[in-house]
């Protein structure tokens, strides 16, 4: 496969200064224009990186690279800056990079944290040990992280975000939800998702937002607690279902309650207003809480 | 004609197709096109070719026996065994890893056919000598030699017998009573003498994977950073103590759907962060 086109732009930033010594961090400072909707991709080790969205059609990469390998290729459309393959990690790089609002963007870092706002475009992150943050963006929006945390704030579209022990927050999103950890907590805030899914095995799981009179919600944690904040007026049927947690509703329950073979196991039904939207609690020992109003903060 | 410029997520749904070569000439151009800008899509192409290459030289790949008749019992079509081989590559420790991922994709592609078309749970109860603990993990994870992989021989002697499924609350359901506490088969005398543990279909299935997985894990525990292999270490031992809570209650209540439920999804969870361990990038 050729991977770059005839007539392709391509500029080999910092290898240039592959003969030097790198005692001190390498400057960089470049401006490229790109196309409406283009994409821009960063990939490094460590360091950080923050992508900022602005008006206009330029996108401004400045910062510092202890790398000698440190690679920029613009072709029409789309610009990425990465280590260049197969030569190593490398060492810290710290980029501020403003993009026009509408990129996509996708960064990937080893233990890097990496932020994301305003670019109301597609946020893709991906990282090891670095903390995600994305905040103002149209979605699709996706982050994962091994064992950094992830914050994803008023996003216009669907949020996918998974940490293994990291804690998930995710605030103002009008799209679908799914989320999951093993032992990080989820918290879902002011969320207005037709769909959201949330799930752990030892952390919690907090979501308090509308309740969408079609919408599907599941959120299952082995030994956490769940907490719902939902308003008065939804319209939902929900099931809930724990082995050895205690269940709390602010909602008028009329309940069923079935008790497993050895005694545990409790299961409850109920409908709030018509009950067409379906949610789900699940928690083998875990409490589950269901709270009127939308405050409800899982936040320790 | 205009070129139309993919983002990462088009490019992630044409993947598929453009490693199978069953993308159009124009499409499989946009999918270059973009990747030649993009070094995240540079990478994973990178990646997934030598993944591909690295599978190629694997040895034919055949279901165990016992996985093999439960995925014969829920699917119709015939599964292939993998034959195809590319001669004459020289693996590098970055493909030798890649080729361990590779073993992961097909014995998950194999654990997915074999879960996707279970409908329902059902509670298999096999010769607790012939069992693989699948919810053990710290052996693997401090170092300590791979556990043999078992393959039960269904033979009548083996004392391998099924229980009929267990109905499970998949919707809101009406208020009856449920189910699948009063009205579950019991089982036999016999097929209760027979067990020390139940194990759900899903447990069976997923066995031999994080076998597999927990090999590589440690081939690969030199290679990880210090930092992450604690991590690591903390969840899986998190996730086993959840498999042998859901466990032990499912002891109790063999026909509980919900605890079937909870033990499958402690052990897809121990599943996918072994996945995700198998590909992470090598601290050097």
């Amino acid at each position: 496969m050729k991977w770059l086109a005839p007539g392709a732009l391509v500029m080999l930033f910092a290898s240039a200064a592959s003969a030097q010594n790198f005692d001190r961090p390498q400057r960089i400072d470049t401006t490229l224009t790109l196309e409406r909707n283009g994409s821009v991709s960063v990939s490094i080790y460590s360091g950080h990186v923050n992508v900022v969205g602005t008006s206009g059609s330029q996108v401004r990469i400045r910062g510092t690279a202890e790398s000698d390998e440190l690679e920029i290729r613009d072709r029409a459309g789309s610009i990425s800056v990465s280590l260049e393959p197969d030569r190593g990690h490398g060492g810290r790089v710290e980029l501020e990079i403003s993009v026009p609002i509408g990129t996509s963007v996708n960064l990937e870092s080893f233990s890097a944290p990496l932020t994301v706002r305003g670019v109301k475009g597609e946020v893709t992150l991906e990282a090891l040990s670095g903390n995600l943050q994305v905040s103002d963006a149209v979605g699709p929006v996706s982050a994962e992280a091994v064992s950094g945390d992830v914050d994803i704030g008023k996003v216009d579209g669907n949020v996918r975000a998974e940490s293994v022990s990291g804690s998930i927050a995710i605030a103002d999103v009008s799209g679908e939800i799914a989320t999951e950890t093993v032992s990080g907590r989820i918290n879902m805030l002011r969320a207005k998702s037709k769909s959201a899914r949330a799930e752990t095995v030892s952390g919690s799981v907090g979501y308090s937002g509308t309740i969408d009179p079609m919408g599907n919600y599941v959120f299952k944690t082995h030994s956490g607690r769940l907490t719902l904040g939902i308003p008065l007026n939804s319209s939902a049927a929900l099931s809930l279902e724990t082995f050895s947690g205690t269940v709390d509703s602010d909602f008028p329950v009329t309940m069923e309650t079935t008790r497993g073979q050895a005694g545990h196991e409790s299961r409850f039904q109920f409908k709030i207003g018509d009950g067409r939207a379906r949610i789900i609690l699940e928690t083998f020992s875990g409490n589950i809480t269901i709270q009127r109003g939308t405050n409800t903060d899982n936040r320790e | 004609m205009t070129e139309k410029h993919l983002t990462c997520a088009e490019c992630d749904e044409l993947f598929l197709e453009y490693f199978e070569g069953e993308l159009d000439g124009a499409r499989r151009t946009m999918v270059e096109a973009h990747a030649s800008g993009c070094a995240r899509c540079q990478g994973l192409i990178r990646d997934l070719r030598g993944i591909t290459e690295a599978a190629a030289n694997l040895p034919v790949l055949e279901p165990s026996r016992d996985l093999w008749q439960g995925i014969e019992a829920r699917i119709e079509s015939a599964v292939v065994p993998i034959t195809y081989r590319r001669e004459g590559i020289h693996l590098s420790r970055r493909v030798i890893g890649l080729a361990a991922a590779a073993l992961i994709v097909v014995s998950s592609s194999v654990t997915y056919v074999a879960t996707r078309n279970t409908k329902k749970p059902r509670v298999v109860v096999e010769n607790p000598n012939g069992m693989v603990d699948p919810g053990a993990s710290n052996e693997i994870v401090s170092g300590s030699p791979a556990p043999t992989l078992v393959e039960p021989m269904p033979s009548p002697e083996a004392g391998t017998a099924e229980v009929a499924p267990t109905p499970r609350v998949t919707s809101p359901a009406p208020k009856t009573s449920r189910p699948s506490v009063g009205s579950a088969p019991a089982r036999s005398p016999s097929t209760a003498l027979a067990s020390n543990a139940p194990r759900t279909a899903a447990e069976a299935s997923l066995a031999p994977e994080i076998v597999q997985l927990q090999s590589v894990l440690k081939q690969r525990r030199s290679q990880l950073d210090p930092s992450t292999i604690k991590v690591v270490e903390d969840n899986l031992a998190l996730i086993d103590a959840a498999v042998k809570q859901a466990r032990a209650a499912l002891m109790r209540d063999p026909a509980s759907g919900f605890l079937t439920e909870r033990l499958d999804n402690a052990l897809q969870k121990k599943v996918e962060l072994l996945r995700t361990v198998a590909l992470l990038p090598s601290r050097s």
